[in-house]
């Protein structure tokens, strides 16, 4: 009712001057948020407007409100209350305080306000005004939390978050950057980004802020090197929005980030895949499939296929020259067994041409074992593999053009020693020396042959069905003449269980044959020399003893070396060339052998050999 | 008895040739291989001794000759070379070859009483 008194009042288009309290009164009782009283100066109630109503009634309080004290209203009324009170009616000062109340168990926050009435000069009561802000406290602590929350994440993510004013000093600084660069956020507030900069970035830093300033645009990405409070380098990174209200440019908030492991670890990145983009050797990786993700130069130099038609193909385009039974056990090796793969493949050129690589291929695998990627790294050997050839057969070739002039020397020095009558007895020993040394050639270039062969495994190892007792029999027979003459007896102990064994007999023979001349020539004078075989476990054991010089103790281990002879061994036959162990060793190695020995220095020396029970491992003609 | 030496070496076939002559053969030599083949047919040896490594064609292509021709098949060849391998003993043995040997790792006595003994062998074939 009384609302539409004012609204015609105000239809009416006049307020008359009684009006007036009426007015303020209608007015006061309409501001339904905020509870407003009056009080006189015996701080009587003399005025509540409606919301000042409703709420006392809420707080069950009987009656009027109108006429009663403010310490009845409001029970208890604290003495500081009161004080407040007095010296605003004797001040006449303005007051202002927050309270918290409790309503129904509801904990609320008000914002109370206390205005003195005047009336002419004197103070006449206090109004009071009563707020509930409950909501609005609700709302800013949440947004303290959420700050809080923000700084912790913004801390624990390692990022400072920044922002600054339309003049690029800073008025927000994350804590993190104290974790990051050591400063104290208050130390930064107020600087500009660009007083952080590093004394080597700063001006080319400057003329890109002073850009963004102008051009007010965002910015991702940008990285600038910056100096710690202690004064070390850091690379960071810094992202940006500019801040706009309404219209007007405000600043600019942004991320920064901490990337100077991250540049570091690009940097050695960038070094390996430079070392391996430059690598002589054919270096690609695939992928489980293998489907080819990277070639280096040399893949492309060697296949003659482009970067462009590799990637996104298989190893194949060049490969698959092979039998398709190299690629079933190479694909079971490194998938299956997850084992790294070394081998030697033809492969094919673009242009159709063949090339022999030494292939070695590394699955990669992920933390469960599954396969990731696979490594291929190729040699082209092919030149490597023709120097080989080439040399083997240069040695093959000079051996045998030596062989022909050794032959000469051979025969007619022969002849000189066995048919001619008229030779001085002083010439014939000069005829014999010559013979001597040119047998000694001989034999060298005979073991030269030898050793170029089984280094360039240019050799062939063919075991067929052999009977060991045999064999040895028939290489000691050899020995007759040699033994006869130094009356050295040797006596064979060849076990009745030793069975036909695959042997390549040439081979074994050279075998048998250094070990047994070794054994004559280093053994005195009427000794005994004990060839013997037997079964040991899964092998053929093969034992050479003689009762000799024996190998002096610190020369042990040079015994199977290229061209080594022993001090003594060298007094007593100044002729030997030092190759047959070596040679005898390198055999063993290549068949699937074994050979060691033991031996007291001018006592005895045995030399064991071991074959696999299943015999010497056959060995094809090589490329 | 008839001896054919195919050896391009001359200090070697004279030496050989000595030799045989005085255990009273008939020798004849040849140095190189194309002349092999024609001088065989001519003088129809009782026996060869053939070099692997020889001029204009190589001792085995003049063993292939040989041994594809009827009238000269059955004269056994003795291969005499520097060769000792594996791979060239087999080849000249699978090629019809009677005997091998190294001339280093042989006498010359050896190599003549191995000579004379194939002969005796031949002999007793024929």
């Amino acid at each position: 009712m009384e609302k539409s008194r004012l609204e015609s009042s105000h239809l009416s288009g006049h307020l008359a001057p009684e009006m007036t309290g009426e007015f303020y009164r209608i007015a006061l009782d309409s501001i339904s948020t905020i509870i407003i009283f009056t009080l006189d100066r015996n701080l009587i109630v003399t005025y509540a407007n409606r919301a000042a109503v409703d709420f006392i009634k809420s707080l069950n309080f009987p009656g009027e409100v109108v006429g009663r004290h403010i310490a009845e209203v409001f029970p208890p009324l604290k003495p500081e209350t009161l004080e407040r009170y007095a010296k605003i009616l004797r001040l006449g000062e303005y007051d202002e305080e927050e309270i918290n109340y409790t309503l129904s168990n509801r904990k609320l926050v008000g914002e109370v306000k206390r205005f003195p009435l005047r009336l002419g000069g004197d103070i006449i009561g206090i109004l009071i005004s009563l707020n509930d802000i409950t909501e609005r406290r609700k709302a800013e602590d949440a947004l303290k939390e959420s700050l809080i929350r923000f700084d912790q994440v913004s801390h624990l993510a390692g990022e400072w978050l920044w922002e600054v004013d339309e003049n690029g000093a800073i008025v927000y600084s994350s804590p993190s950057i104290e974790k990051n660069l050591g400063f104290k956020t208050e130390e930064i507030i107020g600087k500009k980004i660009i007083d952080f900069f590093s004394a080597e970035t700063r001006d080319e830093s400057a003329k890109f802020s002073d850009g963004l300033f102008r051009r007010r645009e965002q910015f991702r990405g940008f990285i600038v090197e910056v100096v710690s409070r202690d004064g070390n380098n850091f690379s960071i990174e810094l992202s940006g929005e500019p801040i706009f209200k309404g219209d007007s440019f405000t600043g600019y908030r942004g991320v920064a980030l901490d990337v100077t492991d991250r540049l570091n670890y690009e940097a050695s990145l960038a070094k390996f895949k430079l070392a391996v983009d430059n690598a002589s050797d054919h270096i690609i990786i695939t992928d489980e499939n293998g489907v080819i993700i990277y070639a280096n130069k040399a893949a492309t130099e060697i296949t003659g296929y482009s970067l462009k038609e590799i990637i996104g193909s298989k190893p194949s385009i060049w490969g698959g020259q092979m039998p398709a039974e190299f690629y079933f056990n190479m694909w079971k090796v490194i998938k299956e067994e997850k084992k790294v793969f070394i081998g030697e493949v033809f492969n094919r050129r673009k242009n159709g041409t063949r090339y022999t690589a030494k292939l070695s291929i590394s699955p990669v695998l992920d933390s469960k074992g599954k396969v990731n990627f696979f490594v291929g790294i190729e040699r082209d050997i092919t030149k490597e593999k023709e120097v080989d050839r080439a040399k083997t057969e240069f040695v093959s070739l000079a051996s045998h053009q030596l062989r022909t002039p050794l032959s000469i020397i051979n025969w007619y020095v022969s002849e000189l020693l066995g048919g001619d009558e008229t030779l001085s007895p002083r010439a014939r020993v000069y005829a014999d020396e010559i013979r001597r040394g040119n047998s000694r050639m001989i034999d060298l270039v005979n073991s030269l042959l030898d050793v170029s062969r089984i280094d360039t495994g240019t050799f062939l190892v063919s075991p067929e069905p052999t009977m060991p007792c045999k064999l040895i029999e028939d290489v000691a027979a050899d020995f007759k003449k040699q033994s006869e003459d130094k009356s050295v007896s040797i006596s064979l102990d060849c076990g009745k269980d030793v069975p036909i064994i695959n042997l390549d007999v040439r081979l074994m023979r050279m075998i048998l044959q250094n070990l047994i001349s070794n054994a004559v020539k280093y053994t005195q004078r009427g000794d005994l020399i004990v060839v013997s075989a037997k079964i040991d476990g899964d092998y053929l054991l093969i034992a050479v003893k003689d009762t000799g010089i024996g190998i002096p103790a610190d020369e042990k281990s040079g015994v199977f070396n290229k061209f080594f002879r022993a001090g003594n061994a060298k007094k007593i036959d100044p002729d030997g060339n030092g190759l047959g162990l070596y040679l005898v060793k390198s055999i063993l190695n290549e068949t699937g052998g074994e050979i060691w020995f033991e031996s007291v220095e001018g006592v005895e020396t045995t030399f064991f050999i071991r074959i696999p029970g299943s015999g010497m491992v056959a060995k094809g003609k090589a490329e | 008895m008839k001896i054919l030496i195919i050896e391009d070496e001359d200090a070697l076939a004279r030496v050989l040739r000595e030799k045989l002559e005085k255990e009273g053969y008939e020798v004849e030599t040849v140095d190189n291989g194309a002349d092999a083949f024609p001088a065989a047919k001519k003088s129809k040896p009782d026996l060869i001794i053939l070099d692997l490594i020889l001029p204009k064609k190589d001792g085995f292509e003049v063993l292939v000759e040989f041994k594809a021709d009827v009238e000269l098949k059955l004269i056994p060849v003795v291969v005499l070379s520097n060769l000792g391998e594996d791979e060239h003993i087999k080849r000249a043995f699978s090629l019809g070859a009677s005997d091998y040997f190294v001339k280093t790792q042989h006498p010359l006595l050896e190599i003549v009483d191995k000579v004379k003994a194939q002969l005796t062998r031949g002999g007793a074939v024929k």
